[in-house]
């Protein structure tokens, strides 16, 4: 499935009522895998700075908003009342993204970058101050309402009083009205990721990694048409973390979903993408789409390769740049 | 998790070894001072004298015992539905939580004593002020647990239902409740031996039974060896009461990481 995602502005805590209407209106209604007009946002002395070195990301920072909806600190609401800096707190800034259907994309940034928010967004668990997320031609709300998203975080945050299987059986028990045709069963899911034995176990029973598993195939149980993968090796240590990439590699080639992947490390993306977006320091602003041409399947060994150290050196050297 | 460590019957006995004797010296050094000192029967029986009084007439402590476990059950029941229903409505509003907890900690901070007489004016003389004092004084521990309970929910669970579109009645029953009952089971564990007091108290402002009334008589009369035993019928209830919320626990907090520590 296709997913576009384009977001113009997300300001943390309470964004004030949209004044700057035309320029809200323009990006929340873009057609379906078009590029939106992307609406940047302005502070005051800042120039509006979305210009996209490769290829794909597609940006158009010519409509403007006005300073008071873009939630910068100290401007005036329209109830005249100033706002505290805590409320106009700007989390992203002016990213705009195709993902291509079957795609494997990375969010590479540092800390703080606001990668989480961008998950969230698209997930449909936030909302963008301003800008739009469409999957397929359906809104985040309306994709997430369907099932068609399927999510993994930094922890497990699996129900320890269900059982394992139970656990990847939620999705399917929870709002039973939509149904996912073609999804497959949870039992043959926990076979993909190597846990059938462990079916009647709880998670707190299980290593941390085997806990993760549980998290991807959990999400796998509605057939998702995007999975969004929050950090999910973040909390492993760091050869769980090397298992869990090849681990990964070996799930998508066999389910072939759409990811959208967000890390801070360099290796993950490098290694898994097709694509790597690298996310700016806060507010978080898209500066390069970098292509990944390492051969799949990837396998154990890769990272040793020729290949995966140019395309490494060129990413970090671009993450680099921005974190300095 | 029960089955990944089982607990041998004999390492079960082995475990309560400790409590029998240490019960079993505080008898005999009763018994032993009692018989020394030669102190009157009406100040302080001897263990044994009880234990005749109690088993001359063990239907008698039963009868009245059951009484008074019904009042402490059904208070027990009655508040804690109330404080769980109100913890429901407080939990996902904060302006219910805002207007009805410094209401809940009035009645909590009201000695129950002062209010037990009260309670025999507006309800007379029968099992329900009993109930109504035993309700009053479980209702505010599982208020506030309840509260905090269903709010303790882990947040990246609670993204993920969210993510599958799950509603809010879904999420309270899959997620909420659940997280809730470590939180809960601690107030019962507070609330249960409550419960026995507050039915002991109503029945001492009223009642002609239970194990309250019993108390009252026997003190009036001088009775000690029927006070006592009445103080040790109402402390193998609380004990038992206990016990059984621990046992309940086990079984459905079995996932939760306070039930490994054995």
């Amino acid at each position: 499935m296709y997913a576009s995602v384009s977001i113009a502005n997300v300001s943390k805590t309470f964004p004030v009522p949209p004044v700057a209407a035309p320029a809200a209106r323009a990006a929340g209604a873009p057609a379906a895998g078009s590029a939106p007009g992307t609406a940047v946002a302005a502070g005051p002395g800042r120039t509006p700075g979305n210009r996209l070195p490769v290829d794909d990301v597609r940006s158009q920072p010519d409509t403007l908003l006005a300073p008071d909806s873009a939630g910068i600190p100290g401007t005036r609401g329209p109830g005249g009342r100033k706002r505290s800096v805590q409320s106009g707190l700007e989390a992203l800034r002016g990213i705009t993204v195709d993902i291509r259907p079957g795609e494997f994309l990375s969010v590479l940034g540092p800390s703080g970058c606001g990668k989480t928010t961008l998950l969230r967004i698209v997930g449909g668990l936030a909302e963008p101050t301003s800008g739009s997320v469409r999957i397929g031609d359906r809104s985040a709300a309306e994709a997430q309402r369907r099932k068609l998203i399927g999510c993994v975080f930094q922890e497990p945050a699996l129900l320890p009083w269900r059982t394992v299987l139970d656990n990847v059986r939620l999705p399917l028990a929870v709002n039973r009205r939509v149904q996912r045709a073609g999804a497959t069963p949870p039992a043959e899911l926990l076979q993909l990721v190597r846990l059938a034995e462990f079916a009647g176990y709880y998670p707190g029973q299980l290593s941390r990694g085997m806990q993760q598993r549980v998290g991807l195939a959990r999400a796998l149980a509605l057939d998702p048409a995007l999975l969004l993968m929050d950090e999910p090796f973040a909390s492993l240590d760091e050869i769980t973390r090397e298992q869990m990439r090849f681990e990964l590699l070996r799930i998508w080639e066999a389910a072939r979903k759409t990811v959208l992947f967000v890390t801070h490390s360099i290796v993950d993306a490098v290694l898994l993408s097709d694509r790597v977006a690298v996310l700016s320091a806060r507010p978080g602003r898209l500066r390069a789409v970098v292509p990944i041409g390492l051969e799949r399947p990837r396998v154990a060994g890769v990272e040793h390769s020729a290949e995966f150290t140019s395309a490494y050196r060129r990413v970090h050297d671009l993450v680099m740049a921005e974190a300095c | 998790m029960r089955a990944a460590w089982p607990r041998p019957a004999a390492q079960r006995v082995a475990a309560l070894l400790p409590t029998a004797v240490s019960l079993l010296v505080v008898g005999v050094v009763w018994e032993a001072w009692i018989a020394v000192a030669g102190t009157p029967v009406y100040l302080v029986p001897a263990p044994s004298v009880v234990a005749v009084r109690m088993s001359v007439d063990p239907g008698y402590f039963l009868g009245q015992g059951a009484i008074t476990l019904a009042e402490a059950l059904g208070g027990f029941l009655l508040g804690t539905g109330v404080a769980l229903s109100a913890a429901t409505a407080m939990a996902h509003s904060l302006v219910l939580e805002r207007a009805l907890l410094p209401l809940a900690v009035l009645v909590k901070v009201t000695p129950i004593v002062a209010v037990a007489p009260l309670f025999v004016i507006w309800f007379g003389f029968g099992v329900m002020p009993k109930v109504l004092i035993a309700a009053l004084i479980t209702f505010f521990p599982a208020l506030v647990n309840g509260v905090t309970g269903l709010r303790a929910v882990n947040p990246g669970a609670l993204d993920f239902l969210r993510s599958v579109s799950a509603s809010r009645r879904e999420v309270f029953f899959r997620l909420r409740v659940p997280s809730a009952m470590p939180y809960l089971f601690a107030a019962f564990r507070v609330s249960i031996p409550l419960s026995v007091i507050g039915a002991v108290v109503g029945e001492w402002f009223s009642a002609d039974r239970g194990l309250g009334a019993v108390i009252i008589v026997a003190h009036a009369n001088l009775d000690t060896p029927t006070l006592f035993g009445a103080i040790f019928t109402l402390a193998v209830m609380g004990i038992g009461l206990s016990l059984a919320v621990s046992a309940l626990e086990r079984r459905i907090l079995f996932w939760h990481e306070s039930t490994f520590i054995v």
